[in-house]
């Protein structure tokens, strides 16, 4: 019996059930029934085939998977179930956060939200400035969070990099065309992939990314990478230091081991580069040869405030009175004006006529009191400087800082490209879509402080007292004078000033000495050392007598750390620094640098300044830039010390530091000591740093210089190959990302 | 081996061209799958090079794979045009589905997270290795076949079981007509009748082996000394047909392992597709940029 060809074909659900006992039916199956007639007696019940199982099979579950599905899409905006993988540790609070700390963490609602715009369910749009950023919703989501460490991510440009930067940048990118790249804008997403489980970094980028633009391919870094052209890259510097000079001449000399290690290597803290700094502190480095002679320099002080010397019989000659003028500081024509006298009276028009007036020297002796016209003009100088004197007296520290801050206003207004940027601090805030709570109050800022420190270091009392010494009561505001007790110094050829709180001895109050030469009683002094202070207590109430002949102060004897004193004979007020970088003076030193009209500041003294400036270039652009606050400028010295509206004095005496590279700061090319210094072979800094030829270093012209930011190196270029040797994919790696950040601040070829 | 036809498509491809031997044959089949993995990371490295999203590109390539793995299943139930013959669909099947998990490990590793994306790789390896099986099986079955006696369709085997089992009925009632020829009357009475009429238990249907039928058969040689000549021929018949049986259930295991391995290759086929397609609208709907 031949079975029919109904059951030939494998695709069948069902075959016939008399079919395993040689009887099929001759028409087989219709579905589940029997293919006969119901008359006929020999009908069977159809059996399901193995296909037949498989497509039922195939249906249970095909219909079981769409239910799934369809029940997880109506939450599909908001339910983590459909996260295709973990996120990194640093978001993976995103989503697994309880909601127990609601305040820390994202509803379960809005998880997805928080990165996708697509799935968002709290129906922001962009708003204000993130409407008109170019990159695409996902990124700005990015954004919303990583604002403060990406600020120019907005911007969606290669690098983060804009304007110049960016052209920069492109210069150097052969395929494709750098304008291409330029309209190009770069999403987050493109390098950074989530969902990849907790243990992956985002940051690991691959090399093949990098090289979408970067089409300059090579196999790796030891086979075709561009050369390390001079690198790194001499950078524009602060503070003065010949190596050269240092370790062939005076380290030399004292027989001493020039050890790099000794400057450059911290135990304490990370710099940019690992522990490995450009320089340590003064007092490590430094203070060994340099503190001595500094203080040599400073311990006759600073004429602060300074009368000139005036010839009063001359001018009566000519028939013009001098007015209130201190006896010592009328004899003759002589002296010159303090720098700090010049800049009050050219506060005013009329002050500005009178120093027009003076002599090109400067200096009083080249007047000609011959002539009534100069004569006039110097019994007006006289009289301005009593009037400045009066003002500060009876005003005190208010008067000083408002006067240098019109001062500084006026520089500040006088360079209209700083003014710009200095405005623009305010009304240019950094795009952020957090809420931003505002407080009436006035906010401090890098100038207000810059301004107080100055102000808030010259005692108002001593300049009362000066002027009272000087020409009696002030006869304005007298009234404000007489609510305050003046304690009355001594006076010798030094009036040492006290608060009210330490001058407890009557017998030190005002008594003009009774020497008629104060300098010559002084001189034996000058050779003898001070008593000590318990000796000459015990003297004093041995002897009431002597008690009363106090001995004239010394700056540098009774000064030794620092403080004001007025000095009757120079006729001055005198400020005797603490020492290496004393606050007060860097504020004046700076004042003064923005108030010149060149980069050689006029400084108090000659002497200081030569110590100052031996090591130290403070100019314009550096302290103005201290005020401006922009942590992205383009001046590598004054980079990212300092966020704008947390001021403090460590941040205002930056420009005074070598330059050291903030942690924030991201450069194009990174590089960190620590684990190369891991390396035995390599723990001698000469390894890798090699001198340059010994003539550079003798050579003038490759040294320091007075403007201070000479860009030089002492040291030759790193080879590629030194770096090769390790750097291999084998070995200690060679992606881009390396050694490459692409999240860079500025691009220059300099750092 | 003769062959009259090509049955793969190495052969197919190679007999087009010169019709060498079957180790030659496989190459070409290979190189096409070589230079289709080289298109694809050749793809998705430029994919990147344009800081694209290559998952997008080893995804839809994986897409375009999986559809072409069922055009199979679809030339299988199309038989009004001339599309070729089967087999050579069939090999084309095999080796897209080897160049698949190649596309598929490129594309999401090994084992992606995910909910949906988890059950999506488990369907993906189920249906990869039940596929993987298949291959082996039909690649192995056919030997096993032709060393099993002549070719029976898979449905035609009931019926010649129920032919095998009366004639092996008839010889056992004219053997007990005789005195010397009783003995295998009840040999088949004890042993044989069981052997014919019932089916064979499922661990042979699983791995089918020829124990049982050289145990009968030797018993039956054992019953020779009691036979006359008469006897020995109906001994010798009985034989065969024991061998018969045993062929027989050795084809239905053998096809049903091979039907097995298919229904077993196309049932998750459906909740496949599903997830799929969820994938591919959740991938489009959270990602930023392709």
């Amino acid at each position: 019996m031949e079975p029919t060809k109904y059951y030939r074909s494998p695709h069948q659900a069902y075959r016939c059930g008399l079919a395993n006992v040689g009887r099929p039916c001759p028409n087989g199956p219709l579905g589940r029934r029997c293919g006969q007639s119901q008359s006929d007696p020999e009908t069977c019940y159809p059996i399901r085939t193995l296909y037949g199982w498989s497509r039922l099979g195939a249906w249970i579950t095909t219909l079981f998977s769409l239910l799934f599905v369809l029940a997880l899409l109506p939450t599909w905006k908001k339910k983590s179930s459909l996260v295709p993988g973990a996120l990194s540790m640093a978001h993976a609070q995103l989503l697994h956060g309880t909601e127990d700390h609601s305040r820390f963490s994202i509803k379960e609602s809005e998880r997805c939200a928080a990165c996708h715009p697509n799935v968002q369910t709290m129906g922001s749009k962009p708003e204000g400035h993130l409407a008109s950023v170019k990159i695409g919703g996902q990124s700005q989501l990015c954004m919303r969070c990583h604002i403060h460490t990406i600020p120019n991510g907005y911007e969606g440009s290669p690098h983060d990099l804009t304007g110049e930067d960016l052209q920069e940048l492109l210069a150097t990118v052969a395929y494709p065309t750098p304008k291409k790249i330029a309209n190009q804008t770069t999403e987050c997403s493109q390098c950074h992939r989530e969902h990849q489980g907790s243990g992956e970094n985002l940051q690991t980028i691959s090399s093949e990314r990098c090289q979408a633009c970067h089409r300059k391919q090579f196999e790796s870094f030891s086979k075709g990478h561009p050369d390390l052209e001079n690198y790194p890259e001499a950078r524009p510097r602060s503070i003065a230091f010949d190596h050269g000079r240092h370790r062939d001449l005076h380290f030399a000399k004292k027989n001493a081991t020039f050890d790099c290690r000794t400057c450059h290597l911290s135990t304490s803290e990370n710099s940019v580069v690992g522990n490995v700094f450009r320089s340590v502190t003064f007092e490590q480095a430094c203070a060994q040869c340099h503190l001595e002679p500094l203080r040599s320099a400073m311990e006759e002080g600073i004429a602060v405030i300074q009368l000139p010397s005036l010839d009063r019989r001359r001018l009566e000659q000519q028939g013009l009175s001098l007015g209130p003028w201190p006896e010592a500081a009328s004899q003759i024509m002589d002296g010159k004006l303090a720098p700090l006298l010049i800049e009050w009276i050219a506060t005013t028009t009329e002050g500005r006529e009178v120093l027009n007036r003076l002599p090109r020297s400067g200096q009083l002796r080249d007047v000609d009191l011959n002539d009534r016209a100069q004569a006039e003009n110097v019994t007006h100088l006289a009289e301005l400087i009593r009037s400045q004197l009066q003002q500060l007296a009876i005003e005190g520290q208010p008067y000083l800082r408002r006067n240098l801050e019109n001062q500084t206003a006026k520089y500040l207004e006088a360079n209209p490209k700083r003014m710009a940027k200095y405005v623009s601090q305010d009304t240019q805030a950094p795009p952020s879509s957090f809420a931003t709570v505002s407080i009436d109050a006035p906010r401090e800022t890098m100038l207000s402080l810059w301004l107080n420190q100055m102000a808030g270091g010259v005692p108002p009392d001593m300049l009362r007292l000066a002027y009272e010494n000087w020409y009696g009561k002030p006869a304005e505001g007298s009234n404000r004078l007489a609510t305050r007790t003046i304690k009355q110094p001594t006076r010798g050829r030094y009036t040492r000033w006290q608060s009210s709180s330490d001058a407890t001895d009557e017998s030190l109050l005002l008594e003009p000495s009774k020497s008629p030469d104060s300098l010559l009683q002084d001189s034996d002094d000058l050779l003898s050392l001070p008593k000590p202070l318990d000796q000459t207590k015990a003297e004093n109430s041995a002897n009431p007598n002597t008690a009363r002949s106090i001995r004239p102060l010394k700056a540098w004897e009774h000064l030794p750390y620092g403080g004001w004193f007025l000095d009757e004979t120079r006729v001055a007020m005198v400020y005797v620094p603490q020492g290496h970088a004393d606050t007060w003076l860097t504020r004046w030193l700076e004042w003064k640098t923005l108030q010149s009209n060149d980069e050689e500041p006029g400084w108090f003294d000659d002497s200081l300044s030569k110590q100052c400036l031996q090591c130290h270039s403070v100019g314009k652009d550096r302290i103005a830039g201290l005020f401006e606050g922009n942590p992205r400028t383009k001046d590598p010295s004054l980079v990212a010390f300092h966020p704008p509206d947390s001021p403090s004095s460590q941040q205002l005496n930056a420009c005074w530091r070598i330059y050291q590279r903030s942690t924030a700061e991201r450069a194009l090319t990174r590089f960190s000591h620590t684990p190369h210094l891991t390396i035995p072979t390599l723990r001698d800094c000469q390894t890798c740093h090699h001198f340059q030829a010994q003539k550079g270093s003798r050579d003038p012209a490759f040294g320091w210089s007075q403007q201070g930011m000479i860009v030089h190196h002492e040291f030759e270029s790193m080879q590629r190959s030194h770096c090769a040797s390790c750097h291999t994919k084998q070995s200690a790696g060679d992606s881009c990302t390396q050694c490459h950040n692409y999240h860079v601040d500025l691009f220059s070829h300099k750092h | 081996m003769n062959r009259s036809f090509p049955t793969t498509l190495g052969e197919k491809i190679l007999l087009s061209r010169s019709g060498t031997s079957s180790r030659v044959l496989i190459r070409p089949a290979w190189i096409l799958m070589l230079l289709g993995a080289g298109l694809l990371i050749w793809m998705r490295s430029y994919w990147i090079a344009r800081l694209g999203n290559e998952a997008f590109v080893t995804g839809y390539a994986l897409l375009l794979i999986c559809f072409a793995l069922a055009a199979l299943g679809i030339r299988k139930r199309i038989h009004a045009f001339r599309l070729g013959p089967v087999a050579v669909w069939q090999s084309a099947h095999h080796y897209l589905g080897a160049f698949c998990l190649f596309a598929y490990v490129l594309h999401a590793g090994f084992m992606p997270d995910g909910w949906i994306e988890s059950i999506l790789g488990m369907l993906f390896w189920t249906i990869l290795g039940t596929g993987f099986l298949s291959w082996y099986v039909n690649r192995n079955s056919p030997r096993l076949l032709r060393a099993a006696g002549p070719a029976i369709l898979r449905s035609d085997i009931p019926h010649a079981k129920i032919l095998v089992g009366e004639q092996a009925c008839q010889l056992a009632i004219q053997a007990a007509g005789s005195t010397n020829s009783a003995v295998i009357a009840d040999y088949y009475r004890t042993k044989l009748a069981d052997f014919f009429s019932t089916s064979r238990p499922w661990l042979y249907r699983t791995f089918p082996t020829g124990k049982k039928r050289r145990q009968l058969i030797s018993d039956l040689e054992n019953l020779e000394r009691y036979l006359d000549d008469r006897g020995k021929v109906l001994m010798e018949r009985m034989s065969q047909l024991v061998h018969d049986r045993d062929d027989l259930d050795f084809q239905s295991a053998i096809q049903n392992r091979m039907r097995f391995c298919a229904a077993l290759h196309t049932f998750l086929l459906g909740a496949f597709t599903v997830f799929v397609i969820a994938h591919v609208w959740l991938a489009h709907q959270y990602s930023s940029h392709w």
